[in-house]
């Protein structure tokens, strides 16, 4: 009788963050495998810690589960690769090609267009992975800071200024892709 | 305000992050500053650029099936564990839950821990269909208003008691209004309350000593809601937005 309950108890609570669960897992580890196994293992922990779960909102709770077992995940692939991409280069470059376009320099307003999905999946790849992270819980999962902070275990000003260097480069990015409307 | 300030201040007005009084100080500089201005404009597009673009990958079906089958297998395990160990050890066992119990109960003053009586169940669910049509429909207030002082008013003479409404805009919880509403077979007031983007409908009737059920929160098709008794009253707080934050408006509502 009380496993029942547990088990529902917890479809309730866990179940119905699956996809939020996913696609946190996915925007981390970059690869459908490995967002799946980070799901797997990740309900299974918190199944086996759900006694501990003292309401609230169960979303936040199950995302910190996957973002850590993400983030072991990340490590033990690089581990595991020969050549690790060195993003803060690769990252440099773009930022480089950006400056030279000229089209971020000031604050002119950036019309951006209706955008094609790929465009913008791309650029929030390029993100080092402490980046991304902040993006997708605060545009795709509409976190506050103080819950982002709770997530990630950062506080709450190094949110701000993540969130902020991180759409200080997707606009970068972006602005090759558009012209700055001119205020005349 | 000055500009630099401004700058460090942009994100988290962007994310509604800022208290009141930041918020406005914000907002007057901005309408005497043009770069600030257009500044803000490029930042709203680019985080609704994200949000309309970005992919949500939602998990496939076959996860989904997959997890539910290892679940109930771990569930099973856990429970066959269980039972041999309570074989076992049966009288100590007994004792130490009542304890734990009753020091729970004293502790939270909750009875979350049990399973909610079918009516109160039925009645979640109603709860969350009226929210629902209420969004749905034109007929989200009848009296639209920001002001408390022009809702409670409203109600007179159309329910046989004055809901208590208090204005939470300081806390981040704008009024949006008020509107009479028909659950559990009775009329009752519903005032709408705002958080972002998310509308919180709060029912509220006179407490009835049939209604035997303490503190509750629960989720229903996506939408979370909360219900207790304060000063005489049942309050249903019912809303999409994320438990923590729901908990935070209901704490507000029944302060006073």
């Amino acid at each position: 009788m009380a496993h029942l309950d547990k088990t529902a108890r917890f479809n309730q609570v866990a179940l119905q963050h699956l996809d939020a669960a996913y696609n946190l897992a996915r925007w981390l580890t970059q690869h459908p495998q490995d967002a799946e196994d980070v799901v797997q293992e990740s309900y299974l922990k918190a199944f086996r810690h759900f006694d501990s779960f003292r309401g609230g909102d169960g979303r936040a709770w199950l995302l910190a589960i996957i973002r850590n077992t993400s983030y072991t995940r990340i490590q033990m692939n690089k581990k595991s690769q020969m050549d690790v991409f060195d993003e803060a280069i690769h990252h440099d470059q773009f930022n480089h090609a950006a400056e030279t376009n000229g089209t971020h320099r000031n604050p002119e307003q950036l019309v951006f267009q209706a955008l094609d999905r790929e465009l913008i999946d791309a650029a929030i790849k390029t993100l080092p992975v402490e980046f991304r992270e902040v993006i997708v819980l605060r545009e795709l999962e509409d976190f506050s800071y103080h819950e982002i902070a709770g997530i990630v275990g950062i506080p709450v000003g190094t949110v701000m200024s993540r969130l902020a260097r991180a759409r200080g480069m997707l606009r970068n990015q972006l602005a090759q892709h558009f012209k700055p409307e001119s205020s005349q | 305000m000055k500009c630099e300030t401004t700058a460090n201040l942009i994100h988290a007005y962007l994310d509604n992050e800022l208290d009141l009084a930041t918020a406005l100080d914000f907002e007057a500089h901005l309408q005497a500053c043009e770069p600030c201005r257009l500044q803000l404009q490029t930042l709203k597009q680019l985080q609704s650029t994200i949000k309309q673009a970005a992919p949500y990958y939602q998990a496939p079906a076959a996860l989904r099936i997959s997890l539910q089958q290892s679940l109930n297998a771990t569930g099973n395990e856990h429970n066959r564990f269980r039972r041999r160990f309570s074989a076992i050890f049966k009288p100590w066992q007994a004792s130490q839950w009542v304890t734990a119990l009753a020091m729970l109960l004293l502790a939270f003053n909750l009875t979350l821990l049990f399973k909610q009586p079918a009516a109160v169940n039925q009645l979640s669910e109603e709860i969350v269909s009226s929210h629902v049509r209420s969004l749905m429909t034109d007929h989200l207030t009848d009296v639209a208003s920001t002001d408390q002082h022009t809702v409670k008013p409203w109600f007179n003479g159309k329910l046989d008691f004055s809901p208590p409404i208090i204005d939470l805009d300081r806390e981040g919880f704008p009024l949006v209004g008020g509107r009479l509403d028909y659950v559990d077979a009775r009329p009752v007031a519903a005032l709408i309350y705002r958080r972002r983007q998310h509308l919180i409908n709060v029912f509220i009737w006179p407490e009835n000593q049939k209604d035997t059920h303490a503190e509750y929160s629960d989720s229903h098709n996506g939408y979370n809601l909360i219900s207790l008794k304060s000063h005489g009253m049942n309050y249903w707080v019912v809303s999409d937005l994320n438990l923590k934050e729901l908990m935070a408006l209901k704490n507000l509502l029944i302060l006073p």
